[in-house]
């Protein structure tokens, strides 16, 4: 399969070749494509996303068009296939989003609302929710680095409204 | 591809992101975590209480599922009190809902649910029987009253369908005027219904869950405390599902069941209740109540029996 490479460009002028077809993935490129606005032989300028950032969301979009080829082209795929196959990009999915930093995290999710890809932020936002889940307040501060912004006797006062939670 | 190793940008931290990625991530939490998020900073509060909350979440379609039980342990002086059924493994418990502040009924009313709502109809007080409707609201734990129906009634059959409350039977003199009627909450009016144009049909019980097994919808519930079952369509008398004496906790005592309801996700298996007493010796005696439940799926065997599975 031959298809058109596009370049981008991170904020810190590292450029990256990309498929066509996986940058399409990202809603504000498929939008500069769509309005030829991109030059062959020049780069995209992508002034809010770093190199190494940038390097996570290429490798997120590449591993990902394959997946919405292959939907396309097996309708008649059975269902343990597809079962099979959703439980692939799952496990990929997790192993991605383990390797990470939560600081890598954030950035990636500003990266990918900049750019508008809406499968990523929602991947990253799940992998929040569950860090966020079964914690007390406490934690929840001290991972995302919150500060409490309460008075002990505020906190004390949410605390009595919701006593049916901490019974 | 010449990836610089610049990365001295500002720490990125997750009160940096815009207000709409940290709703998106709160949306993808149980509800039941809320009241402890709340307390993480002024910042969590406003955007868990905000109405943008409730939008994000019926846009990514996240939504939760949790038991509510009503316990009423004192026979003698009713007091009956709802719970939450806590749904965390291993730290399972029932936590305490506040009632509604004003007189209501404590005996035989019907309980129904709709979305993220549960209604509790008619009902007594004491011998007095009762027309009010009280709603429970499942996101915010507020108890608010519906306009009361035009007749008083005690125990009557109820379903949603649709979206409104058809409620039938339970006066003490039952006629064709007062036999049921319809409560559609857009308008918030309660209609009559007669009996030609109600679509459901007047269960014989409460207790009664209906089941679908092996395609067939079977009645399920429990009489003297064995769980029966009865298929309408073959007309065949009320038999015992068999398979499930071995959960009995006192084998002197089989039929220890006491009620019926359904289980979460589909009308394939339903939930049994029963409890057990436990006498403890701390400081003198007292005895302790202890509420079991059980998820039961079924099995056609041979000669039409029924086999009930404890899941």
């Amino acid at each position: 399969m031959s298809s058109n490479m596009i370049m981008l460009k991170s904020s810190d002028g590292a450029s990256f070749e990309i498929e066509e077809a996986a940058a399409r993935k990202s809603k504000i490129i498929a939008n500069m494509i769509e309005v030829e606005c991109v030059d062959e032989d020049k780069a995209i300028p992508l002034q809010n996303v770093t190199g190494n950032i940038l390097a996570l969301v290429i490798e997120y979009c590449n591993k990902h068009i394959v997946d919405d080829d292959d939907d396309v082209a097996t309708e008649e795929a059975s269902e343990e296939e597809e079962e099979a196959k959703k439980k692939k990009v799952d496990d990929w999915e997790a192993e991605f989003m383990n390797s990470m930093s939560l600081e890598t995290m954030f950035e990636l999710l500003l990266a990918a609302n900049y750019l508008n890809i809406k499968s990523l932020i929602d991947l990253v936002c799940q992998t929040i929710a569950n860090n966020i889940k079964d914690k007390t307040p406490e934690e929840v501060r001290k991972i995302f680095s919150i500060e409490n912004d309460f008075t002990p006797e505020e906190e004390e006062e949410i605390r009595k409204e919701n006593a049916w939670a901490f019974g | 591809m010449n990836q610089s190793r610049d990365t001295s940008s500002p720490r990125t931290s997750f009160s940096s992101l815009p207000d709409d990625i940290i709703l998106n991530c709160l949306a993808r939490v149980s509800r039941i975590h809320y009241p402890t998020l709340s307390i993480v900073s002024k910042g969590f509060r406003s955007l868990l209480a905000s109405p943008e909350l409730d939008a994000t979440r019926s846009r990514i379609g996240k939504t939760d599922s949790f038991q509510y039980v009503c316990l009423n342990l004192n026979i003698s002086k009713p007091n009956p009190q709802w719970f939450i059924l806590y749904p965390i493994p291993k730290q399972q418990k029932l936590v305490p809902i506040p009632w509604f502040p004003h007189q209501h009924p404590q005996f035989e009313q019907t309980v129904v649910s709709s979305g993220s709502e549960i209604y509790l109809i008619g009902g007594f007080v004491k011998r007095k029987i009762f027309n009010t409707v009280l709603a429970l609201d499942c996101r915010s734990h507020q108890w608010r009253r519906l306009p009361n129906m035009p007749y008083l009634r005690g125990s009557p059959a109820a379903e949603v369908i649709d979206g409104k409350i058809y409620v039938i039977g339970g006066c003490e003199y039952e006629n064709d005027k007062n036999w049921g009627e319809v409560y559609d909450p857009k308008t918030k009016t309660w209609e009559p219904l007669t009996k030609d144009d109600v679509t459901i049909q007047r269960s014989v019980d409460r207790n009664i869950c209906l089941v679908e097994i092996n395609k067939i919808l079977c009645q399920i519930y429990v009489s003297n405390g064995i769980l029966k079952w009865y298929e309408p369509k073959r007309g065949l008398e009320w038999r015992s599902v068999k398979g499930l004496e071995q959960l009995s906790p006192n084998p002197h005592f089989p039929n220890y069941l006491k009620t019926v309801t359904y289980s979460s996700g589909g009308r394939r298996r339903v939930t049994v209740w029963w409890k057990s007493e436990v006498m403890f010796r701390r400081q003198g005696r007292h005895w302790e109540t202890a509420i079991w439940c059980a998820e039961v799926s079924f099995e056609r065997g041979g000669f039409g029996d029924l086999w009930g599975f404890v899941d």
